[in-house]
């Protein structure tokens, strides 16, 4: 486990924290990390960590709302697929996310519900293009005291 | 992991095969680069690299190293035809982000008193920023197709620009073997609003005068003199491209335990070249590279017409020619010869650029007797360069050089480093205007948080790597 040699946390400058997550420095791009106390709520937090890499802490509302499946070969893969995902309905659809509920998850699958609004030049920022969230030093794993998650992002 | 590096001369070090790793490691970099180099874990990606299956030569890392994903930026490596793999983190997320060059029939003085006009219309007229796309152009899902299949042609044949910059363009403007039903819905979703965009973070569109010539026979020969504006346009595949590579990575992971690879790094991930997952990258990769020479082409053309109406001058007056345009995040099917013996090779190239030798088939004939040109930006705050490639590069680097300065500085200490400063305002009294579209990125991308690209040059040279030939200064540049 990443944690027994040291390495938890990552020991990287944090950028800016919110819910659960940490934005961590990089020479070229940007990290997210997080703590929780159960697998889903990490899930949650490492999303909301993405949000904030994206758009900055704009409030936001919540009118639209779409049911994420992601499948996976391990918990590391799961992670990334996940915050790919919500990469993907951000572009695609121009919305912005509030709120993220992780429905069901193991290590392989999960079931997630996005909620969110049109992006509003007005109300919203955008902070950073990401290219994709990647498998650099990515992990997804339990703890003494919960759950800890980290990927790298490429902007 | 400390990485033990043996220096070889004064620009080129090796890192002894050792471990897991299949041949040596070669780092072209100076004394103080790789003093650097040795608290971060570029060298360790080129150690990585060295054990992927198949590679021929050493794991290489060109001047402008630093951290990537898998493969450092800065990473070549060539794979053999029968034994060897490919791998989407070789090529990275943006698949084919080149550099354009144009060269115009105008003078710095001519321009001067029109300049911030002609900023502000480039900016305006071509989408930047984050979350760049065109409402106005989104493409049905078989048009789209279309562009994968034909590259800059397609944007030619769409009015955007002529016939002859083809000739001008690596490939001209088309990777052969591209199969757009190896391509995923999503990376069409993704791509289909961001054709003809710049994008956001290090890309940019440059007016820029030639500011020294090092060699005036090659400068002649590529239409370049001192005092001429020039302008540069770096971007790459947009959405469509980060898809490819994300979709891919996902079938390379599985593939690479399918074959049994063994992996120093997931992002290292990959396929046998003889596999089905291999040959469907590779189709996929083209679709990409193809995407990214038509935005690049259609870029070009609304930098044309932007001209035309900014300064009420006609085309023909104008000249804004294409230089070359380059890729340096590819893959690629060259032949080079090795060990005395011709070989088909799968060359990854990843924040480097192809620099092929005088005399050499693939490069336009308007160019054979000078070599391949070769466009390396800088920051926006110094300079950019224009080279040859060189008989040199070709017989030690599979006719690679460096693509570009490389990030020193993370963001956030860019950020910190920028802080009580107007950056926008420094640069326009040292006569650099900066359209952006977020104040953040300009900050981000502030000279500082980059090497200096005349130390990575420098290196280039000296290695016989690249030829200098003009040295280019940044006038106005648009960022999104």
């Amino acid at each position: 486990m990443l944690h027994e040699k040291g390495l938890y946390p990552s020991g990287k400058p944090v950028v800016t924290a919110g819910k659960g997550f940490r934005l961590i420095e990089h020479t070229a791009d940007m990290g997210i990390e997080a703590r929780a106390g159960s697998c889903r709520e990490l899930l949650e937090a490492m999303a909301r960590g993405l949000t904030a890499l994206i758009f900055g802490d704009s409030p936001v509302g919540a009118t639209v709302s779409s049911k994420i499946e992601v499948h996976a070969e391990d918990r590391v893969e799961l992670l990334v697929a996940w915050l790919n995902e919500v990469v993907y309905w951000c572009e695609t659809n121009n919305l912005v996310p509030a709120t993220f509920r992780i429905e069901a998850a193991a290590d392989d699958e999960l079931l997630a519900t996005i909620s969110g609004e049109p992006f509003d030049a007005e109300r919203h920022s955008l902070e950073h293009q990401v290219k994709s969230v990647t498998y650099h030093q990515a992990c997804l794993e339990e703890t003494a005291d919960g759950w800890y998650g980290r990927v790298y992002v490429d902007l | 992991m400390t990485v033990k590096v043996q220096q070889i001369d004064s620009c080129r070090w090796r890192i002894p095969r050792e471990g897991a790793m299949r041949t040596d490691g070669l780092v072209f970099a100076s004394p103080k680069m790789m003093q650097d180099l040795r608290h971060e874990q570029a060298l360790e990606q080129v150690c990585n690299v060295a054990t992927l299956p198949g590679i021929v030569g050493p794991s290489m890392a060109m001047p402008d190293i630093h951290w990537g994903y898998g493969f450092p930026i800065g990473g070549v490596a060539a794979f053999d035809a029968d034994e060897g793999v490919v791998s989407p983190g070789g090529v990275g997320y943006d698949i084919n982000c080149g550099v354009r060059l144009l060269r115009s029939h105008l003078t710095a003085e001519e321009i001067r008193p029109n300049l911030g006009r002609l900023a502000d219309a480039l900016f305006l007229n071509i989408p930047s920023g984050v979350g760049s796309h065109r409402s106005d152009l989104k493409l049905s899902i078989n048009e789209e197709k279309r562009v994968l299949l034909k590259g800059a042609a397609w944007a030619v044949q769409q009015g955007f620009g002529n016939t002859t910059d083809l000739e001008y363009i690596e490939e001209h403007g088309v990777i052969a073997g591209a199969d757009p039903e190896r391509v995923s819905e999503r990376a069409l979703e993704r791509g289909r609003a961001q054709l003809g965009t710049l994008g956001s973070g290090n890309h940019f569109l440059e007016i820029q005068q030639v500011e020294v010539i090092y060699d005036e026979e090659a400068a002649g020969v590529l239409g370049l003199h001192p005092g001429q504006i020039t302008v540069s346009i770096h971007t790459g595949s947009r959405g469509f491209g980060y898809q490819v590579c994300d979709d891919y990575i996902k079938v390379m992971l599985k593939a690479a335990r399918k074959y049994d690879i063994t992996l120093a790094d997931r992002q290292l991930c990959c396929a046998p070249l003889q596999s089905d997952e291999a040959r469907n990258y590779l189709a996929a990769m083209a679709c990409a590279a193809n995407f990214a020479f038509a935005n690049r082409q259609m870029i070009t053309a609304w930098v044309r017409e932007t001209f035309e109406q900014v300064l009420g001058k006609g085309p023909d007056e104008l000249r804004l020619g294409v230089i070359y345009d380059v890729c340096h995040n590819i893959a690629k099917w060259e032949e080079h010869t090795v060990s005395g013996k011709r070989r088909r090779l799968c060359v990854h190239r990843k924040g480097a650029t192809r620099a092929f030798p005088p005399g050499h088939a693939e490069i336009p004939s308007a160019y054979r007797k000078i070599g391949q040109p070769v466009l390396i930006p800088g920051d926006m705050g110094r300079y950019s360069y224009v080279l040859t490639g060189t008989a040199g590069a070709y017989s030690e680097t599979f006719g690679s050089t460096c693509h570009g300065a490389g990030r020193v500085m993370s963001r956030h200490a860019a950020k910190k480093a920028a802080s009580g400063h107007d950056i926008i305002g420094e640069l326009a009294a040292r006569g650099i205007l900066v359209r952006a579209a977020g104040r953040a990125t300009v900050v981000e991308e502030m000279s500082a948080a980059y090497k200096d690209v005349a130390d990575v040059v420098d290196v280039v040279q000296q290695a016989g790597i690249g030829h200098l030939v003009a040295r280019l200064r940044p006038m106005a540049v648009v960022k999104g």
